[in-house]
């Protein structure tokens, strides 16, 4: 009886183990790129987010949609929402009233870069900050201990009117999340609105 | 030459073995109506994750005396199944694969993913298990060899899966675990029985190439993934959570595998017995 394996009959489990995980893979990518069309015809505003994030329903925004999967109890989440906006079309004016927003509404809010930038076309500013934040609170039942998020506002101004695009994650996502934005940026077109 | 009845035969004593223990466990608990928690919980749920390897290898120990495979050799092939999955196998799938993240989201999604990646990873490292240590060496003589090592392998696969999903889930009510854990072993003892089979048919019969041992990683690969995305379906329904669904899922794919291989042992011992009557005659001529 033959015991002793000729090696050139293995090479193919090998082979073929290694092809398959490269589909895996494909489907991994694929799966991962599917996303979701919002077009909102009131604003103007039209985007793409990930097919995986969750839609909530909020009254003040064009959308909110937060990454289910997000790693502690402070979800990663997307926001874009309009507003009137007062005073010169600067964006060092423009990003300084949205500063004085922010730290009136936030916790512990710290900048730590703005700089100009442009959205389909709209100029505007785009500012990161960190700030403390709360995700469970006491007024849940429950108390816990502060998390420290990290964000991002895109704005940019078309006529009195601002849009804001506003991400933010844990300290601890942040970075990993953060493409997942400028993916959702890119897809962004602000058309004139109804 | 042994004609083994040993794959169907010991995988049914194994099964019944299996679900007498989920039963023990669910009338102990039914009758002492003991809930522990926290870290009693976790090691109730370790020590669950350990008796499906611990039954067959006393099994196996108590049945192999005629020609017994050296007890070194199938400790080892089962702890390397074991250190596979905890070295390999499970940082490859949640780290690099990361399939938490995207498994759930579409249905073809999860069949695909299971198999092209989550199956094929697995049952490559079993069969890497026996294939990379005991098959070439002489002890690996026998047709019910490659069954009974990638078997070894399988389980030791399961146990650290178990094992795993124990601790990080933080322990689990004591029948679900009990019967998550027996699934597990059955499933895996039962998918490695057909890569053992190929492994030795690749071995014993000339005729057989790679396609052989290809097919036998793959078939145990998409059995892998069809057999885990039934289970969700069956034991996951809407808001319900029915784990002996699972269990008769798995008790049915385990005994329909180790029929079919042992059919296919049989037929495979049998006709390599007919040749070799036929060489010995030739020879007396």
């Amino acid at each position: 009886m033959n015991t002793q394996p000729r090696k050139s009959r293995y090479y193919a489990v090998v082979v073929f183990s290694a092809l398959c995980l490269a589909a895996g893979w494909l489907v991994k990518t694929a799966v991962e790129g599917r996303t979701v069309r919002l077009v909102d015809a009131k604003s103007g505003v039209s985007l793409s987010y990930p097919a995986s994030w969750l839609r909530l329903p909020e009254a003040d925004a064009i959308v909110t949609v937060i990454d289910p999967q997000s790693p502690g109890p402070f979800s990663t989440s997307f926001t874009v929402r309009t507003g009137p906006l007062a005073g010169s079309q600067d964006p060092s004016n423009l990003a300084v009233q949205v500063s004085a927003e922010r730290a009136h509404s936030l916790a512990l809010y710290r900048t730590s870069s703005v700089e100009p930038v442009e959205l389909s076309g709209v100029k505007g500013i785009r500012i990161e900050y960190a700030y403390a934040a709360d995700p469970v609170g006491i007024a849940a039942g429950r108390t816990s201990i502060p998390r420290v998020a990290r964000a991002v506002d895109v704005v940019v101004r078309r006529g009195d009117l601002a849009y804001y695009f506003t991400f933010a994650a844990d300290d601890v996502a942040y970075a990993g999340v953060l493409p997942t934005f400028e993916r959702i940026l890119k897809s962004v077109t602000i058309h004139q609105g109804r | 030459m042994r004609l083994h009845r040993v794959v169907w035969e010991s995988g049914a004593v194994q099964t019944a073995l299996l679900v007498m223990f989920v039963v023990v466990v669910q009338i102990i608990v039914s009758l002492t109506r003991m809930q522990p928690s926290g870290g009693a919980l976790v090691l109730w749920g370790v020590v669950f994750s350990l008796v499906p390897a611990l039954l067959w290898l006393t099994l196996f120990y108590a049945r192999d005396r005629l020609e017994p495979e050296p007890k070194g050799y199938v400790m080892g092939v089962f702890l390397l199944g074991a250190l596979l999955a905890s070295s390999v196998g499970i940082p490859l799938v949640r780290d690099v694969f990361r399939v938490r993240e995207w498994l759930y989201q579409t249905p073809w999604g999860y069949l695909l993913g299971s198999i092209l990646v989550v199956g094929i990873l697995q049952e490559f490292l079993i069969y890497a298990a026996v294939r990379y240590t005991v098959y070439p060496t002489s002890e690996f003589d026998e047709w019910i060899d490659g069954i009974v090592y990638a078997t070894a392998a399988g389980l030791g696969f399961a146990t650290v899966l178990n094992v795993n999903c124990v601790i990080e889930l933080g322990g689990a009510r004591l029948v679900t675990a009990a019967i998550y854990c027996v699934v597990n072993a059955l499933a895996y003892a039962s998918f490695a029985s057909i890569i053992g089979f190929a492994l030795s048919a690749v071995k014993f019969r000339e005729r057989a190439g790679q396609l052989a041992l290809v097919l036998g990683v793959f078939i145990a690969a998409i059995l892998n993934g069809l057999f885990f995305w039934v289970q969700r379906a069956v034991v996951v329904r809407g808001a319900d959570y029915r784990p002996w669904n699972g269990l008769i899922a798995a008790v049915i794919m385990a005994a329909v595998i180790y029929g079919i291989v042992e059919l296919l042992l049989r037929r495979s011992v049998a006709l390599e017995s007919a040749r070799d009557a036929r060489a010995a005659r030739e020879e007396a001529k």
